[in-house]
């Protein structure tokens, strides 16, 4: 479905609803699609396997052309906002498809147009995590995400090459060499929940590489297309029920082992301060991405919504990043509470899931502006951390204060 | 588990912030480490030394 059949869908017209209020925040977090191909065919890819075929008219890599200007928009941008830093992800597809030479010279273009403050990242499958790659990411100064979704059995039902075949053989290698060669550049794990899996075994099993932090994504889905093991609308609350077994475990272990994002990001808006990712809490979103041939477009797990969902109309070879800032989509996401369903609004706990992830809120006929299809879920999950972190705070400021009154008393 | 519905929390019209005033930094830096004390210490941080920027990043890994 193009784009133009969903105009009357929210977000159109959202700069009506804001009557002159809004002030866009600037992008500082830039997703670079430098491959437009994958070598895993994993059955649950937004990329490849949903909703969107848009890939189809991509180029397999991005061009040093296109690289350039990309790099030279993302330099324009920070000096238009004074930006002391940025944050660049290299994504795909594959981005280390295109081998360690290829990763090497687009990471010299960007330092080299944006400059000193750019912090370079990439997220991997981890098949490609050869040594001779490996020393390119150490020498370039590039920290790595590796998707993994637990043990052999776990991320072999989903995660698997054309042929059928797992990757977690070549992903545990790879991540041995990484520990191996240049710890410090792993950064962490992206783990697709899979209610079949064990969420306390699909935990333990990624501790084995000590990644010092899991990214546990809930599968994409949305009303129209609910994700597996789901019925919108019902009473079940299973993708919590599973998380809320996984929360208890991690948040037991003492002292620490990996953080978990989205339960520390939770935990965090608790208290009263703002999540730092977008699948929870009401913080503006600060991210765009620019596509293999230099579209650039929201967030792309949006793809799994409708056909062309992410798309901006925009392209960094025509267009500033500055000209995406006022695109619809871009500025609903940016607007916290005003940017929710008026049952969001109502609920007390929206500050906290926000909504829930933006993709998961599809609905043809009213388009983003309904509650998660994992409304349940949040919630039941959202009130059992609420209930043991409080409980234990509570706990601490009374052993805080009876402390406290001895020593005066002493 | 809990009996809701798309919208209803349970919990009135507005989750409350969890209270921590009374803790601080040199407290928390005699205790073992754990989330809570990890989460604790980052709000802390925060409040003692905000960030003037506070964005949402991608959902990866890193």
């Amino acid at each position: 479905m193009p784009v133009s059949d969903t105009i009357a869908e929210w977000p159109a017209g959202v700069l009506a609803h804001l009557r002159g209020t809004w002030h866009p925040s600037p992008f500082r977090q830039f997703v670079i699609k430098i491959a437009g191909r994958c070598n895993l065919s994993c059955d649950y890819c937004y990329m490849y396997e949903m909703a969107d075929d848009s890939w189809r008219r991509q180029p397999d890599r991005m061009s040093p052309e296109t690289m350039r200007v990309t790099a030279r928009r993302i330099a324009e941008h920070a000096r238009a906002h004074n930006l002391a830093d940025v944050q660049v992800i290299l994504h795909g597809g594959e981005p280390l498809l295109p081998g360690p030479g290829y990763v090497g010279t687009i990471a010299k273009a960007l330092r080299s147009a944006v400059g000193a403050q750019i912090d370079l990242r990439v997220q991997t499958n981890g098949t490609f995590l050869t040594n001779p790659m490996i020393d390119v990411l150490a020498r370039e100064e590039i920290r790595v995400g590796v998707s993994l979704d637990g043990g052999p059995s776990a991320n072999d039902v989903h995660r698997r090459y054309a042929n059928g075949r797992g990757s977690y053989a070549a992903v545990a290698a790879s991540l041995r060499r990484i520990r191996e060669r240049a710890p410090h550049l792993f950064a962490g794990v992206l783990c697709t929940i899979d209610l079949r899996n064990d969420p306390v075994e699909a935990f333990e099993s990624i501790q084995e590489f000590m990644p010092p932090s899991i990214d546990f994504l809930l599968p994409h889905g949305n009303w129209a297309a609910p994700p597996p093991g789901l019925a919108p609308g019902g009473r079940g609350a299973p993708y919590g029920e599973w998380l809320t077994k996984l929360f208890d475990h991690w948040y037991a272990i003492s002292p620490r082992k990996s953080q978990i994002r989205m339960f520390d990001e939770i935990i965090q808006l608790m208290l009263g301060g703002q999540s730092r990712v977008e699948t929870v809490g009401l913080t503006p979103v600060g991210l765009i991405v620019v596509n293999t041939d230099g579209d650039l477009e929201q967030v792309d797990a949006l793809r799994s919504a409708f056909n062309g969902a992410a798309e901006t109309g925009l392209n960094v070879h025509a267009n500033a990043f500055d000209d995406a800032l006022n695109h619809e989509s871009i500025i609903a996401r940016q607007i916290g509470t005003a940017g929710l369903s008026i049952t969001c609004r109502n609920c007390a706990l929206h500050q906290v899931c926000g909504g829930g992830m933006y993709a998961h809120r599809y609905k043809p006929g009213t388009g983003f502006l309904n509650p998660s299809v994992y409304c349940n879920d949040l919630t039941h999950l959202i009130r059992h951390i609420y209930r043991r972190v409080s409980g234990d705070v509570a706990r601490l400021l009374e052993k805080t204060r009876a402390a406290g009154g001895s020593e005066g008393s002493s | 588990m809990d009996d809701l519905s798309a919208g209803d929390s349970g919990l009135g019209q507005k989750m409350p912030i969890i209270d921590f005033s009374g803790i601080s930094l040199n407290q928390l830096a005699k205790l073992d480490d754990s989330v809570l004390i990890n989460s604790l210490n980052r709000i802390l941080g925060d409040v003692e030394n905000p960030d003037d920027v506070v964005f949402a990043g991608f959902n990866a890994s890193i």
